[in-house]
């Protein structure tokens, strides 16, 4: 099939999605949406945490159960965990579909400067900045382009895509692309 | 055709002489007749004594050329030859004379026999043009001239000017002369790629009807020869049937999360117009992922027919 010219606006999205929403489809995306679909990330990502800590407790029982007791894991370890689940699961998530769960809500999609998928490494660090320095996402209040810090930095967007168009492979150059 | 003698010119054309003149002209030719008249008789005379003497003289002549005879024969043939000699270059001193005599007085002997005879009229009554003109070798002349230099002397354009073309086309069979003509040929030379490239065609097809070309068109035939059955895999190929029924059946599609969508682009919209506001400046236009739009204002509204959006949040959702 055609690679879509531009992300959100392919035959799918002219199809599918609302005549009243289809303007907006490939449009960077604002902070509000941006700011729900972190928050259900990291809920998702909360939930992670705490169904590893039952499957730890679980593994515990099995290995012991006279010893078994409930551990305090701490709060720095239940935030580093929280953490580091929260940036592979951002990573895989950019690098595969471009869209988490949360964003597939609130219909966002990840990608580069060309519309394509972003590569593993920018998915990577993007992660890394979303997570650790998540003040990096507010810079899209002031952006008349509506991009963070990070999209900025790693000149990545966010963008409206309620159809889920499909997306370009990465190293499978668009047409005219010299780069 | 030559004149007959009756119509040549004769004395009774000349001007009547006066009275006087014509007493002293017929005394002078009465003169010349008296003086010829004598010299015949003279010489008539001379023949008859010389022819009656003939028989006496012959002996005196004889006594009387023997001493020319002698002298000829003691001078010799020397003094004979001088005298040859200056006979021959009074002849010629005279006849060089004469000649230059005559020069001298023929053209003005012409010119004044011209001047009395009318040239043109004897020319046409005792001269045989026709013949003349049978005997001319035309085609030699023609083959002579210089016709390239007679042509460029002429001048076309007054000549077109002034001739009927109209009629002269009007009996022209063009009919035949198409049909005579090798229009293969003249296709051939013809390069259509140039003509059409110089063409209007964009001016031709306004003027067409293309509703009233279709209405003629035969659709059931055109339909008849498609392969609906390929056609509808390349449709559903092109617009990704799967993605299209993964996406209006699954939990995505549903009414509520559209509208949290709309709800969430709205307040996208909101926020942005009021920190625009807030940090007053103009507000922000609608920018695509491309990095080649970032700087455009371009809407995809127009690929789907709708009106281009403003700022982000005054064209979405109402």
């Amino acid at each position: 099939m055609e690679p879509p010219a531009e992300p959100g606006r392919g035959t799918l999205a002219r199809i599918v999605v609302p005549a009243s929403a289809r303007s907006m489809q490939g449009h960077r995306a604002g902070i509000v949406t941006r700011l729900l679909a972190g928050v259900v990330d990291s809920t998702i990502a909360v939930l992670g945490v705490g169904l590893g800590y039952l499957a730890v407790l679980m593994v515990r029982y099995v290995l012991s159960p006279r010893d078994f007791q409930f551990v305090e894991p701490g709060f720095g370890l239940l935030l580093l965990s929280f953490l580091w689940l929260l940036t592979v699961y951002l990573t895989l998530a950019w690098a595969t579909t471009g869209r988490t769960y949360g964003a597939r809500l609130l219909g966002l999609r990840v990608v580069d400067a060309r519309g394509r998928r972003v590569r593993p490494g920018v998915a990577l660090l993007r992660a890394l900045l979303c997570v650790f320095v998540p003040i990096v996402l507010f810079w899209v209040v002031v952006s008349r382009e509506n991009r963070s810090a990070a999209d900025v930095l790693l000149r990545t967007s966010v963008i409206y895509d309620w159809a889920a168009t499909p997306q370009i492979p990465q190293g499978e150059p668009e047409k005219g692309d010299h780069t | 055709m030559p004149g007959t003698p009756s119509d040549s010119p004769t004395l009774d054309d000349q001007p009547v002489p006066t009275a006087p003149e014509r007493a002293s002209t017929s005394d002078a030719v009465g003169l010349m007749d008296a003086a010829l008249g004598l010299a015949v008789s003279a010489v008539a005379a001379s023949r008859e004594a010389v022819g009656r003497g003939r028989f006496v003289l012959r002996p005196v002549s004889a006594v009387a050329r023997a001493p020319f005879r002698l002298g000829r024969r003691l001078i010799g043939d020397r003094r004979t030859g001088e005298l040859k000699a200056r006979g021959r270059s009074e002849r010629q001193h005279a006849v060089a004379a004469l000649s230059q005599l005559v020069d001298q007085l023929t053209p003005r002997l012409a010119d004044a026999v011209l001047a009395r005879v009318d040239a043109t009229d004897l020319v046409l009554r005792y001269v045989d043009l026709d013949r003349i003109i049978q005997n001319v070798q035309v085609d030699a002349i023609i083959a002579r001239a210089d016709l390239q230099a007679v042509i460029d002397r002429v001048d076309v354009d007054a000549i077109i000017a002034r001739a009927d073309l109209q009629a002269a086309i009007d009996r022209v069979d063009v009919d035949a002369i198409v049909a005579r003509a090798d229009l293969q040929a003249a296709i051939d030379r013809v390069d259509v790629d140039a003509i059409m490239a110089r063409a209007d065609l964009q001016a031709v097809l306004d003027r067409v009807d293309v509703d009233q070309v279709v209405s003629r068109a035969d659709l059931d035939a055109v339909i008849a020869r498609i392969d609906l059955i390929r056609l509808a895999e390349y449709v559903v190929e092109g617009i990704d049937l799967p993605g299209i029924i993964r996406s209006s059946t699954g939990s995505m599609a549903s009414e509520g999360l559209l509208e949290v969508r709309r709800q969430g682009i709205r307040a996208d919209e909101r926020v942005a117009h009021a920190v625009d506001r807030l940090l007053r400046r103009s507000d922000r236009t609608p920018a695509s992922a491309l990095e080649a739009d970032t700087t455009s204002s371009t809407s995809p509204a127009a690929s789907d027919g709708q009106p281009p959006t403003g700022a982000v949040g005054h064209g979405y959702v109402h």
